[in-house]
């Protein structure tokens, strides 16, 4: 076991918790403080937040080793999408959703079509696609801590699933915030340090990359994958941020809808920064000091121990397990939120108070973190594809009836259902059943959602309550 | 000018920003299958990651043109 990386580890996981605990004080009987910390979170806490949930392990050791492997352009090509997609949720989505002071995504739906059916499958949805998204995360988790560590892998995912459960479960919506802000502040630190570092040590920013292009010409060309796995890819993570219920859940904390929008746009522009800059330095770098590693994600430790001062390699063992973290604390917030908000309350008990609903959430945040961390003990080997499977659904799912139901007054309820359906079915069908490219059912599955939504609603009448939601909607716009 | 009575209006910043981040990706995947390298990356590659520093400040940008013309009254 590393002594150091382990203590400063250590004391960074206590802090989480102690974020949690004084959480605590603030959410025990209010469901808005639980699950949308009160709507109070402002710009800079937000901004960073936001950030850190979407950069999870594969934003700080994964991408590093994908340009390494498959070149600069191919991973820039996987993150642009998603740099992309906020400021497009900005202002496709951010401003409606938010002046609707709603809590989830499945809330706006209800709003906007009100049919039992969609309000049951669209958290069910939730739970299995966010829900193979933690397994993923955790057991990445696990992967970092053997490695950094050099602790047993169960006990790994044991400990940090644990931690993770306990402090989202305590604290809710505002220890996620808190955290995540820490947590984003301590990976982009250590990225951009050791990407400084970098490229004053290889001669500044133009001789790193002609030197890394040097040592493996394929560092700067286009992998061999076809057109339609680079442009699904892209297409997946743009528009993401707009549905998948862990970042849209950061619109609803906001404390204003121009405060929504600033912060998505802060949130790339301190994402950007980190992959662009990082990924160039790591990538380069690393071909030249380390050419053929067996293990492509191990270019950044591998840096890391060379370059980094020793008291803050430490620090960036915790950096590697905060961008873990971020993204797992946000997922199970969002899927209990889907279990106790959309479903417990919505069906179950309609009467419950605030306080028993506080009470089910912490108890459905134990249960399904509990759940995930008994998968990520033994992963199935598919799990990349499950997680990639899983933010490919939500988007086939959540993104024609939530754009279309903000914008458009003639979308109808069953226009609604049936793209919904034409959506998840055609992408589970392709993703499972044909030999498509990689990453490429996306760009089948969501122009289906939309041409069915569409043709749908132009061949149904809107209901009679359409006038009073056409009338909210023309409220927020 | 008549009412849409489709679709709901939006403003003209957020359409410049959505416009801006359709069109990019579009012309940067144009130059996919070109050989074209600078400092022996390839063009696309250059475009690409231009576009996660470049996306921020078209939504800034945006997000200036809708308050200016709020203020405006435009």
């Amino acid at each position: 076991m590393r002594v150091e990386e382990t203590l400063i580890t250590l004391l960074y996981l206590f802090v989480c918790i102690g974020i949690g605990l004084w959480a605590r004080k603030k959410v025990k009987e209010s469901t808005g403080d639980y699950w949308v910390a009160g709507r109070g979170v402002g710009i800079f806490a937000n901004s960073w937040a936001m950030m850190a949930a979407l950069a999870s392990g594969g934003s700080v050791i994964g991408v590093m080793g994908l340009a390494y492997d498959m070149g600069i352009p191919y991973a820039y090509s996987m993150y642009a999408g998603a740099a992309a997609g906020f400021p497009m949720a900005a202002s496709l989505v951010a401003k409606q959703l938010r002046d609707l002071e709603l809590y989830t995504i499945t809330d706006f739906l209800e709003f906007r079509y009100k049919n039992k059916a969609i309000e049951i499958i669209m958290p069910i949805i939730v739970v299995l696609a966010m829900g193979a998204y933690i397994v993923a995360q955790m057991a990445a988790a696990g992967y970092a801590a053997v490695y950094l560590l050099g602790i047993p892998f169960h006990l790994a995912v044991i400990i940090t699933a644990i931690i993770f459960i306990l402090y989202v479960s305590i604290g809710g919506m505002w220890a996620i915030t808190y955290t995540d802000m820490i947590q984003g502040i301590i990976m982009v630190a250590m990225v951009i340090l050791l990407a400084v570092i970098l490229f004053t040590e290889f001669g500044g920013m133009g001789t790193i990359i002609t030197r890394g292009v040097e040592a493996n010409p394929n560092l700067g060309l286009i992998a061999d994958v076809p057109l339609s796995s680079y442009v699904g890819a892209f297409v997946v993570w743009f528009i993401a941020a707009s549905i998948t219920p862990h970042l849209v859940m950061r619109v609803f904390t906001a404390k204003g809808s121009k405060e929504a929008k600033l912060s998505l746009n802060w949130a790339v522009v301190i994402y950007g920064i980190m992959i662009v800059f990082g990924v160039w330095a790591v990538a380069s770098a690393g071909h030249i000091v380390s050419p053929g590693l067996e293990n492509p994600d191990e270019v950044f430790l591998t840096l890391v121990e060379s370059y980094m001062p020793t008291a803050i390699a430490g620090v960036t063992v915790a950096a590697v397990m905060a961008a873990v973290m971020s993204t797992t604390d946000a997922l199970l917030l969002s899927v209990s939120s889907a279990l106790t908000h959309d479903l417990y309350a919505k069906f179950i008990n309609p009467n419950a108070t605030e306080k028993t609903q506080v009470k089910i959430g912490i108890i459905s945040t134990w249960v399904i973190g509990l759940i995930a961390m008994v998968f990520a003990l033994d992963p199935p080997h598919l799990i990349t594809l499950l997680y990639t499977a899983a933010i490919g659904l939500t988007g086939s799912t959540f993104f024609a009836p939530t754009v279309l139901g903000i914008w458009w007054k003639r979308a109808t309820t069953q226009g609604a259902l049936w793209g919904i359906i034409a959506g998840a079915v055609s992408y589970l069908y392709l993703f499972g059943f044909t030999d498509m490219p990689a990453l490429s059912h996306i760009l089948v599955s969501l122009p289906l959602s939309f041409v069915v939504h569409i043709v749908v609603s132009l061949l149904t009448e809107p209901a009679e309550r359409d006038k009073e939601v056409i009338k909210r909607l023309e409220e927020v716009h | 000018m008549p009412e849409n009575k489709q679709f709901f209006k939006m403003s003209f910043g957020d359409k410049l920003t959505i416009i801006i981040l359709l069109i990019y990706p579009i012309i940067a995947f144009l130059f996919f299958a070109t050989d074209i390298t600078i400092a022996g990356m390839s063009f696309f590659g250059w475009l690409i990651g231009f576009l996660m520093l470049l996306a921020p400040v078209v939504g800034f940008v945006g997000m200036y043109i809708t308050e200016s013309n709020k203020e405006n009254g435009s």
